[in-house]
């Protein structure tokens, strides 16, 4: 022993470094390596992510690529299942008894086409390591999303979607009442609540929200200024490329006065 | 419309993705360097957040999900095989028909077809799209043109290149470009072929 049994990352980055994993992904692996299959298997099967025990994602990403050389079948079959559950898990819900539902029938295309994804380039690193999968690695959840990004992306060529109708908000004034919805949402700390079923709430509200919109309020959360006069700052009009800075208002106020909406009916329900 | 995402997309998207941080400048240096991604990355940097926010929510387990795609998984990309010869040949069941119709979809001599189904071509040099392509021509998955490809390959008896070398077999397969190049497709509808519509 003594010798290093998790061979590190191939994948550059822009800047020619290497990307590397976690400290606790690395520990995990280490130790993961010298277990028994039936061990890790095992440990496969435990749910609860604070446990000791638990096996990151990120590890069961290196454990299928090491199994590439290998012909125990059974192994790679429980973790490659056990990477589709990690997939499902951090994708939006599939709620089965609500799938005649537009946004259910999307949920389920994305998963699909994310799965599909993965499949290629895990089918890759079969056939010829390289650095195919070293972003799931790296931070499983947050690639699993930019690949949802792409497949969305190449499905709204396919799906006619249901455009949601979005105001004019070039032109359109706010109403009074929105104005005055706006002043008292700290949204950042509404995500930070302790209350899990209210973040839930607070994400899907926001999810909700027409493109357009989500898209200022992930800015303004990135307290990037509305608009600035000095070319070398990136503002959100900038980045949206819209011609008015109250193009950006709007759609702030009309966002956050959906969540608003969203928020207080939802209190009602519960 | 916007077209599929070019596999470098895809590729920056992820970078993105496993930054150490998501803050404001991490975002900045993104949309500078990639303009024309700006909304999908203004999107994924949302989607982070979320997924944060939604941490510790309890996610139900699709199992009927897991069990159907590890079933397809296993029929596209069946265990490695060592000798090269379990992997099902999805050639095998095209019809002489078929060939013909995706060769003229390609528009490609049969000589292209001919370099897919004897595993000469190596596949990492062909775009997604043509995979793509030639695998629903032949009623096949990418995943299962994929996993026949990786075979070693072997160079079926009457194909003979005009070339002045000999047909090089076993690991030496040829990219797809020499292939086109071998084949005398034009300049032009070979660019078209190497596109990486991704």
């Amino acid at each position: 022993m003594g010798t290093r049994t998790v061979p590190p990352l191939t994948k550059q980055k822009p800047d020619g470094t290497i990307y590397s994993r976690r400290a606790d992904v690395e520990g995990s692996l280490e130790r993961l390596v010298e277990l028994p299959r039936s061990e890790v298997i095992a440990a496969l099967k435990i749910r609860d992510a604070r446990s000791d025990l638990y096996v990151q994602s990120e590890c069961v990403v290196h454990l299928i690529r090491a199994a590439r050389n290998d012909n125990d079948q059974s192994y790679f079959a429980e973790l490659y299942r056990e990477l589709m559950r990690r997939i499902g898990a951090v994708l939006p819900r599939v709620e089965g008894e609500r799938s005649g539902l537009v946004e259910n029938v999307h949920a389920a295309d994305a998963r699909d086409r994310v799965r599909d994804l993965f499949n290629e380039r895990l089918s890759v690193d079969r056939t010829q390591s390289g650095s195919a999968l070293d972003y799931f690695e790296v931070m499983f959840a947050d690639a699993i999303a930019a690949l949802r990004k792409t497949a969305m992306k190449r499905a709204t060529r396919q799906a006619a979607r249901s455009e949601r109708i979005e105001a004019d908000d070039e032109t359109n004034e706010p109403s009074l009442a929105v104005e005055k919805a706006v002043g008292s949402l700290d949204l950042k700390q509404e995500l930070l609540s302790e209350d899990p079923i209210y973040r839930s709430r607070v994400v899907a509200a926001i999810q909700a929200l027409p493109d357009k919109q989500r898209r200022v309020i992930e800015m303004i959360l990135q307290e990037m200024p509305i608009d600035s006069s000095d070319e070398g700052v990136l503002s959100i009009r900038k980045a949206i490329g819209v011609s008015s800075e109250k193009t950006v208002r709007n759609r702030r106020d009309a966002a956050f006065a959906s969540i608003r909406k969203a928020l207080e009916i939802g209190s009602d329900h519960d | 419309m916007t077209d599929r995402l070019p596999h470098d997309d895809e590729e920056i998207l992820l970078a993105f993705a496993v930054e150490p941080a998501h803050d404001r400048s991490t975002l900045e240096r993104y949309l500078q360097a990639y303009p024309h991604l700006a909304d999908d990355l203004i999107d994924l940097s949302l989607d982070l957040r979320l997924l944060r926010a939604s941490d510790g929510a309890s996610a139900s387990v699709d199992e009927a999900w897991v069990e159907a795609s590890w079933t397809a998984f296993q029929s596209a990309a069946p265990a490695r095989a060592p000798a090269g010869s379990t992997v099902a040949d999805p050639f095998a069941s095209a019809t002489a028909d078929e060939l013909v119709a995706l060769r003229r979809t390609l528009g490609v001599p049969s000589g292209v077809i001919h370099a897919f189904s004897t595993r000469l071509v190596d596949i990492a040099s062909v775009p997604a799209w043509v995979v793509e392509t030639i695998a629903q021509g032949i009623r096949a998955t990418a995943d299962d043109i994929r996993a026949f490809m990786a075979g070693s390959n072997r160079l079926a008896t009457g194909l003979s290149y005009k070339s002045d070398e000999a047909p090089r077999v076993a690991d030496g397969k040829i990219s797809f470009e020499e292939l086109l190049v071998q084949c005398k497709v034009p300049e032009e509808k070979r660019q078209r072929l190497l596109e990486d519509r991704a």
